[in-house]
């Protein structure tokens, strides 16, 4: 107000209501662009995964973890069906290929754990679940 | 029917939730319970995870007579509390408000669609987090044959176990390991965390600026695709995020309850991932950078937050377990550090990049960077200064690990870029409609003095 009242056109700091209004403007318009784009990607995403998954038989959505990483499920299953909870058991798998962070045959033995729960996988056992890659 | 099991253990989830709010000064009265009753679904969640994360260390198994329990005591506790106070009067929705709540009900229907019928089959989803929420669900409790196990070591064993125990809680309210049905969960928290922000921002961020906002995060490509994946990183995010935006309230008004439900929140990210450890801290900084007079708050919600997490740690130490990635105290191996000092910018770079792909994030993070620096220049430095020190900070340490990890950078940096960013697009997009709603009030408030001065004769 002191700037107002010395002949200044309006006081040092303060934004024009003009370029507020810009502002607010340039705000919207960004979130709605924001807003927009992900849409775009997105929705189509949602529908995608929709119709692919829609279609999974219970089998398939048993074993959709083990397909992704190309395990057959036949020797899981017999081996699972053997299975009592908390007993021990051991993966006899080859290594095979190297992959980003773990062989092949880690991600066997990963996926063992996994699926023979809650049987619970150790390093020595008399039980062993025998895996080789085609 | 399932489905149905799982709802009703969110519904005591969210009873548990609303009867914490009065412990935690979120409501004073009936009257606040309801005006912030949509805080109380998402602290009944991080409470009921929090809970059972410690109880299965100590061999308890939360199922459906821990949650009624956990729920009962907090509702009678929370309603003792409230007694004689203020009752609730009706006030009507604003219209804006309720074209939001539709447009991202509509969105969340649609996603649900999605949810209901995606299989589990993600490597980190089935390896690190239903691995555990089966054991937990199996044997009870945190049993060191698997959460300690040699053959297990490939599961991250040193991660902390609130995102297991939640799934657990649900495999023993449906009474089965259904990986299916159990991925609703991660979307119910997404719903909780949309009704907590809002709650959290509603008096002081107009609809028209809130509800845009929400709808532009819970949009973004990457938030569902994350989400669906069933891996912690969004339920991490997430919850950061309702936590930075409580403590950022909690800047501006000095309000305690919203401290109280940032610590909570800030717990909540401690016990769901490692990485949570590096925002937190980072977020506390921002905390003390921006309202240092007032560290005494501060502290104490850090040392409370260090207490809730001092038994995963404990547990991990007895147990031996460590980090695979990365260990922090290589930070001062000068030899390892100085043959990977290159990869630092290398990362901050690709860090950026993923943080600004539109095709993933929308315009979030953007926004976020904009605002800062609009805050900072309208006179709003105490958010922004909040803002920026955590948002650097996190980014900054999220790229230091990369230098301090004997992985291979590149491979280590391609295959978690996309996720370790979530935790800070979503904290930002959080905070955006809130420096922007701060720096639009002030600078009204700048005008109202020039017009009042133009009236003068």
């Amino acid at each position: 107000m002191a700037g107002r009242l010395q002949g200044h056109p309006r006081a040092r700091g303060r934004p024009p209501v003009r370029l507020r209004i810009v502002a607010a403007a340039v705000f919207g318009a960004a979130l709605t662009a924001s807003a927009v784009i992900a849409a775009t990607e997105v929705l189509p995403a949602v529908e995608d995964s929709i119709a692919s998954n829609s279609r999974l038989t219970p089998a398939q959505r048993r074993h959709a973890a083990g397909d992704r990483i190309g395990l057959r499920p036949a020797p899981f299953d017999a081996f699972r069906s053997r299975l009592h909870p908390r007993e021990r058991f051991g993966v006899d798998v080859p290594p095979g290929g190297r992959g980003q962070f773990a062989t092949r045959g880690d991600v066997v033995r990963a996926y063992s754990a996994f699926y023979f729960l809650p049987a619970i996988e150790v390093s020595h056992s008399g039980l062993v679940f025998h895996y080789r890659f085609r | 029917m399932r489905v149905a099991e799982l709802l009703a253990a969110n519904a005591l989830m969210f009873v548990a939730g609303a009867g914490i709010l009065p412990w935690l000064g979120v409501a004073r009265s009936w009257r606040t319970l309801v005006a912030r009753i949509g805080l109380a679904y998402f602290c009944g969640i991080v409470a009921t995870g929090i809970v059972a994360a410690h109880l299965a260390l100590v061999h308890v198994g939360a199922g459906w007579v821990g949650l009624l329990v956990l729920a009962a005591v907090s509702a009678m506790s929370g309603a003792w509390h409230l007694r004689g106070s203020e009752r609730p009067a009706w006030r009507r929705p604003h219209a804006v408000g309720l074209v939001g709540i539709a447009a991202l009900t509509a969105l969340l229907v649609e996603y649900g669609r999605a949810f209901a019928v995606a299989p589990l089959n993600r490597y980190d989803a089935w390896a690190i987090w239903a691995l555990k929420g089966h054991a937990l669900y199996s044997f009870g409790w945190a049993d060191p044959a698997v959460f300690a196990g040699h053959a297990y070591r490939f599961a991250n064993l040193d991660y902390p176990l609130l995102l297991p125990s939640l799934e657990a809680i649900d495999y023993r309210a449906m009474g089965a390991f259904d990986t299916r049905v159990v991925l609703l969960q991660f979307l119910l928290l997404l719903v909780a965390v949309l009704a907590a922000l809002a709650t959290v921002l509603r008096d002081r961020v107009p609809d028209l600026l809130l509800w845009p906002a929400l709808l532009a995060l819970t949009l973004a490509p990457a938030l569902f695709d994350q989400l669906l994946t069933a891996y912690a990183d969004l339920p991490l995010a997430l919850t950061f995020a309702v936590a930075l935006t409580a403590a950022a309230r909690w800047v501006l008004t000095n309000e305690r309850w919203a401290l109280a439900v940032a610590a909570l929140a800030f717990a909540g990210a401690l016990l769901t991932k490692n990485e949570g450890l590096l925002f937190v801290v980072a977020a506390y900084a921002g905390l003390l950078a921006a309202a240092f007079r007032r560290w005494r708050p501060v502290a104490l919600a850090a040392v409370a937050d260090g207490l809730l997490l001092l038994p995963w740690r404990l547990y991990t130490a007895a147990h031996g377990l460590h980090n695979k990635d990365f260990n922090l105290a290589d930070s001062f191996d000068v030899h390892h550090i100085s043959s990977r000092l290159g990869v630092g910018p290398i990362a901050f770079r690709t860090l950026g990049g993923q943080m600004l792909d539109p095709f993933q994030w929308g315009l979030l993070a953007p926004l976020f960077a904009a605002l800062v620096v609009v805050a900072l220049l309208s006179g709003r430095r105490e958010l922004a200064v909040y803002g920026a020190v955590w948002a650097a900070l996190s980014w900054l340490g999220l790229s230091w690990i990369y230098v301090i990890s004997h992985n291979e950078y590149s491979v280590y940096l391609d295959s978690s870029k996309a996720r370790v960013v979530t935790s800070l697009v979503v904290g930002a997009a959080a905070l955006t409609p809130l420096l922007a709603a701060e720096a639009w009030a002030t600078a009204r408030a700048r005008a109202r003095p020039h017009a009042a001065g133009a009236r003068t004769p």
